[in-house]
């Protein structure tokens, strides 16, 4: 599936058939599923010592070599994602809030494929929905549900939403945060970098559209922000794309100077791509 | 206030409708959605507040005031003024009009004392110069036909788009119809001697009585000397028996376009036909069974007209096609009024043709071939118009007489006439054309619009 065709199933309303697509050309296509989170798989053998786990050790082994051998796994315990996808107005510019949406729900689906738990929110200028999923076919059904009756509303107000995140995330996890960075960039990184004082992972997928770094959109004499209703009067292309490409450097650089796992993802790129890449980067 | 071209005014009949269009339609947006403005300095614009009214009233009086401005400028205003805005001095300047730079200049220097101008206009030979004249460069060999002056005249007044002009026109020659509202002063000063005809011999008009020497030049530069005495009024000069391209008589001199021979002025008509008789005796020319051109019905001629009686067939009239420019005005008249049931066939390089492909008319040496019969049962030919003109063009090409210069000897007859200066009457209204200031104006609230 190009990229093309990707961006053309956005306009499929049903997230779960849209996301099935997706999910069938990225996983029928060249790349290997990357991403294995928690899994029972096999990765060594090591000697036991003294405060292992005695369910661990491997008996079949001990009988053969009278050693006690500890079997260990690629990840040892489940973990845990938590999604956060932004619904303010600022998402309905173009196909940005189907993809996020699309993302989200295709997130969801990797966790339930490897039985991981998973929990996901929805906010703008608060947290409109949090919800602990769990684990299992039945809790996609669920998280499927609800982000698909979800629409975009409200300014962009993340502060609150991701301090109610991290009082209800107990356990280190993944936090994944699907937005537009409509909000002020450094307060959003700052709460990000927050959660890692909780062992988290954070992880920011920044959605954009090219169009809203193209002449058409930059040339107009005024700009009229689709939260506020307040209006950019009398910029020029030039100056304006300017100015997103240094706030987009500055946020890049913000996130890298935090341990945080940033992505840009341009929704004209589709699906395909931008997951391979972080999902190679995830595994190296 | 006058105007010009007042029908532009007219067009303020559409500023109320416009007026109430732009009051009652809906404001087009000129505002994008985009995600989010904050990052780009972000003013709010307040909706229906009386601010944005005034402002909408004020762009759209400043559209109305810049349409009205506009149409004012198309309308071409002019204000009374102490002086007549423009005088335009036109210059035909021929091989004989003995005018310098200096006398040019002071022939404006006396219009503008006369009169106090604001813009002066200067053109000599139908090319606008820069008063004060500071060098005179002009093409004096040949004349500029009288038509495209007169047209070029009236087309730059008319280019001034002024009703405050006035013109003046300076010539030698002798103009019938000119632009009524322009002065004509024709101001002679012919050489004593002056070349009036080419024939068989040159017609030199003499206001001396002197021996002369006429000097003849060939296109390879070659002189040929003929001596004269000349008495007052018009003298003959045999001219030599070869091709010349200039004759220069001390006084006078004249360039031909092309190398002319003597003209042959007889002819020899062998046909006996009336009707050739007729046109023959209607054009002029003397009949005379030596002379070397020949009109005839056989081809056992070296120069002349052949009426062609080969072949004939029966055919049907289609329209003529001229492979000749020279013929091209004649085929206008004969594809109107000519009729024809039979052509003969003629030989040669085909100068007129019928659409069909048949040869009406055709050239092989020194003989032109016509196929249309003389015969009256069979043609109209010989009744019409064209019949004249076509034998009157073919012997003109055969006798030399195509080539000569008649409207250069034309000019040169009448220099010896006394000039006649035509003074019009005409006062220009003093004005100044102050369109260009309402041109700016409407720039001046066009900007303001685009910046409001």
């Amino acid at each position: 599936m190009n990229k093309k065709e990707e961006i053309k199933l956005l306009q499929i309303p049903n997230l779960f058939l849209r996301s099935k697509l997706i999910l069938r050309g990225y996983f029928s296509g060249i790349h290997p599923v990357p991403y294995k989170g928690s899994s029972s798989e096999f990765s060594q053998y090591r000697e036991y010592v003294a405060g292992d786990d005695f369910n661990r050790i491997d008996w079949k082994a001990y009988l053969k070599s009278s050693k006690y051998y500890v079997k260990e796994s690629d990840d040892e315990t489940n973990a845990e994602m938590v999604l956060l996808l932004d619904t303010s107005a600022s998402m309905g510019f173009f196909y940005k809030f189907e993809y996020s949406k699309t993302l989200a729900f295709l997130f969801s689906y990797i966790c339930a494929k490897q039985n991981d738990s998973f929990s996901y929110g929805l906010f703008s200028d608060k947290l409109h929905v949090f919800k602990r999923a769990g684990a299992g076919k039945k809790s996609i059904y669920e998280a499927c549900r609800d982000i698909n009756s979800s629409s975009v509303s409200g300014e962009t107000k993340m502060i609150p939403a991701l301090e109610k995140v991290f009082e209800k995330t107990k356990e280190p996890s993944f936090i994944v945060l699907i937005t537009d960075m409509g909000d002020d960039e450094n307060e959003i990184i700052d709460s990000m970098a927050g959660m890692r004082v909780k062992k988290n992972d954070a992880i920011i997928f920044h959605i954009s559209s090219r169009k809203e770094e193209s002449r058409d959109i930059l040339d107009n004499d005024s700009l009229m922000d689709m939260e506020t209703k307040l209006s950019s009067v009398g910029g020029r292309y030039a100056e304006r794309l300017k100015i997103i490409k240094e706030r987009n450097k500055r946020i890049r650089e913000n996130c890298l100077m935090k341990s945080i796992d940033y992505n840009a993802i341009y929704i004209e790129d589709g699906f395909d791509d931008p997951l391979s890449v972080f999902f190679r980067r995830r595994l190296s | 206030m006058r105007f010009l071209i007042d029908e532009f005014l007219l067009l303020f009949f559409l500023l109320p409708p416009t007026a109430l269009l732009l009051l009652f339609m809906k404001k087009k947006s000129r505002e994008t959605y985009y995600p989010f403005v904050k990052i780009f300095n972000a003013k709010s614009i307040e909706k229906n507040s009386f601010k944005s009214f005034f402002m909408r009233m004020a762009r759209i009086l400043i559209l109305l005031s810049s349409l009205a401005s506009l149409i004012i400028f198309l309308a071409k205003p002019a204000l009374s003024s102490d002086r007549t805005d423009h005088l335009l001095l036109f210059i035909d300047y021929t091989p004989h009009l003995g005018v310098s730079r200096l006398e040019i200049n002071q022939i404006i220097d006396s219009l503008l004392k006369e009169n106090d101008y604001s813009n002066v206009h200067l053109i000599i030979n139908n090319k606008q110069v820069k008063y004060p004249l500071q060098e005179l460069f002009v093409q004096r060999k040949e004349l500029i036909p009288k038509t495209t002056v007169i047209e070029n005249v009236s087309k730059q007044i008319q280019k001034l788009k002024s009703k405050s002009v006035k013109s003046v026109f300076l010539t030698d020659r002798t103009f019938e119809r000119f632009n009524l509202e322009t002065d004509v002063i024709v101001r002679r000063n012919p050489p004593k001697v002056l070349i009036t005809g080419i024939s068989s011999e040159i017609t030199l008009y003499s206001m001396i009585d002197s021996p002369i020497e006429v000097a003849f030049k060939d296109k390879d530069d070659n002189i040929y000397k003929k001596s004269a005495k000349l008495v007052k009024g018009e003298n003959n000069v045999k001219l030599p028996d070869r091709k010349i391209i200039s004759i220069n008589c001390v006084y006078d001199s004249i360039y031909l376009e092309k190398e002319i021979s003597p003209v042959l002025n007889r002819v020899c008509d062998k046909t006996k036909d009336e009707h050739v008789r007729r046109v023959l005796r209607a054009l002029d020319i003397e009949e005379d069974s030596q002379a070397k051109i020949k009109i005839s019905f056989k081809s056992d001629i070296e120069k002349g007209i052949v009426f062609s009686k080969e072949n004939e067939y029966s055919a049907k009239k289609s329209a003529f096609l001229a492979a000749d420019e020279r013929f091209r005005n004649s085929i206008k008249d004969m594809n109107k009024t000519i009729e024809y049931t039979a052509l003969c066939e003629v030989p040669g390089t085909p100068l007129i043709m019928t659409k069909s492909g048949e040869r009406i008319a055709s050239k092989t040496g020194g003989v032109f071939y016509i196929a249309l019969p003389l015969d009256t049962s069979k043609s109209n030919f010989v009744f019409t118009p064209s019949f004249v003109a076509l034998v009157k063009k073919m012997l003109d090409g055969l006798s030399g007489e195509e080539f000569v210069p008649h409207e250069q000897l034309e000019y040169r007859k009448n220099l010896a006439d006394e000039p006649e200066c035509f003074i019009s009457g005409y006062e220009p209204p003093k004005e100044k054309d102050v369109s260009f200031g309402f041109l700016l104006l409407s720039i001046i609230f066009f900007i303001a619009l685009m910046l409001a």
